[in-house]
């Protein structure tokens, strides 16, 4: 008479499953962690790029600028200098 | 700044001169200076040597060497205008009715014209006129007068300049013609503003100079009427009446006052389009015009003299 099969778990096969559940978890977390550190990079960068986007500003706004805001600029640069004052005026004569 | 101002030949006069030496004593004499020309010069009195000149059309007259002088530059600018500027136009300027100086009388008003006969064309009437300079004789022809009065002021103006350029830079303003022969000191510009003719307390803009001249000629203030209808003192030779033309005043920056008083004056006669190709076509001239509907034109040089926001600007 046969004796039946009774398929067990030995140790060996048990190691080995647990094995490749701990890989798929690993992987899992990785590339949870890869979407993860991806969507802060991507955030980070929208936050970059939003504070190099030119303001677009009135040229009324512009007549404002003053020299602290333009520390490039030397004062005539950004000063309108007056007309010069005329030691005399040309006319018909009168 | 040292200054002078004073009232000559029916005009404001002012001098300016840089210097930190005295000159009180020779600006006071300035307007001595300019009471002596107007003595000579003036057409308006009857004891001025050109009034004896003009009394004696047809006969060979001896001249002062100021009237001697003066007469050259007029006539120099009547060939350099080709007659357009020059100083036998009295008859006419008579006829359309400025007899008077209207020294401390107000323009605009009807003005009589006792002799009511019309002029011929004058354009070469000039070329009658005899001068010796041997012994500095003018001969003019029977009936012929004439009338120095815009080319006397740019004169009087260099001429100053000329005896102050010693003492430091110096500017002559002789009733808008302006003499200004030196650089500043310092490399600084003299700035001299425009008058607008229509507002006359306004500035037009302000020009900044190294050395020369500015002048202006204008049909703003010296007018009045006739018959009800507007006169003025610039006369066309080629009509003998005052110039129809489409500017109210020329501003034009010149080598001397005397001659950008003649290119003022003949651009105006000629009108704005051939005013300012004339002035395009001489590299020693530019201006700007006032013209009749109040539009300014301007020369392609002048921008170089025109103050632009900056106080750098230099001619």
């Amino acid at each position: 008479m046969t004796k039946p099969t009774v398929s067990r778990n030995t140790p060996a096969k048990r190691s080995n499953i647990d094995l490749k559940l701990l890989l798929t978890a690993a992987a899992l977390a990785a590339t949870l962690a890869g979407w993860a550190g991806f969507a802060g990079e991507q955030q980070a960068q929208q936050a970059d790029t939003a504070t190099r986007q030119p303001v677009v500003v009135s040229d009324q706004t512009l007549r404002y600028v003053s020299e602290s805001d333009v520390s490039w600029a030397t004062p005539q640069d950004v000063a309108v200098a007056e007309p010069p004052a005329p030691i005399t005026v040309t006319r018909s004569s009168r | 700044m040292q200054r002078q101002t004073f009232r000559a030949m029916g005009s404001e006069m002012m001098v300016a001169l840089e210097t930190t030496t005295a000159a009180t004593a020779v600006l006071a004499a300035v307007p001595h200076w300019f009471a002596q020309w107007e003595q000579i010069l003036s057409r308006f009195r009857s004891d001025s040597e050109l009034t004896r000149l003009n009394q004696q059309s047809g006969t060979g007259v001896r001249v002062s060497s100021v009237l001697w002088d003066v007469l050259q530059v007029a006539l120099d600018a009547a060939r350099w205008s080709d007659g357009l500027v020059q100083p036998t136009l009295l008859a006419a300027l008579e006829v359309a009715g400025y007899q008077d100086s209207m020294e401390g009388h107000a323009w605009g008003q009807e003005m009589r014209s006792q002799s009511g006969e019309r002029v011929p064309p004058a354009l070469d009437q000039w070329r009658a006129i005899r001068c010796n300079p041997v012994d500095q004789t003018v001969w003019l022809p029977p009936g012929l007068r004439l009338d120095l009065g815009g080319i006397a002021k740019g004169w009087a103006a260099d001429q100053t300049a000329r005896r102050l350029q010693g003492y430091g830079p110096v500017l002559v303003d002789a009733g808008g013609d302006i003499a200004l022969p030196v650089a500043r000191l310092h490399g600084q510009t003299w700035p001299v503003g425009v008058a607008d003719p229509a507002h006359p307390d306004r500035l037009l803009g302000c020009l900044c100079l190294d050395h020369g001249a500015v002048a202006s000629s204008g049909r703003d203030y010296r007018r009045w009427q006739r018959n009800g209808q507007w006169q003025h003192h610039i006369i066309d030779p080629r009509t003998a009446q005052p110039a129809q033309t489409d500017v109210l005043s020329a501003t034009v920056v010149g080598p001397s006052a005397t001659a950008a008083e003649v290119a003022a004056k003949m651009v105006l006669i000629l009108g704005s389009r051939a005013g300012l190709a004339w002035l395009d076509a001489h590299p020693a001239f530019a201006g700007l015009l006032v013209l009749e509907d109040d539009t300014i034109r301007y020369s392609e040089r002048i921008h170089t003299h025109l103050w632009k926001g900056n106080t750098s600007a230099t001619a």
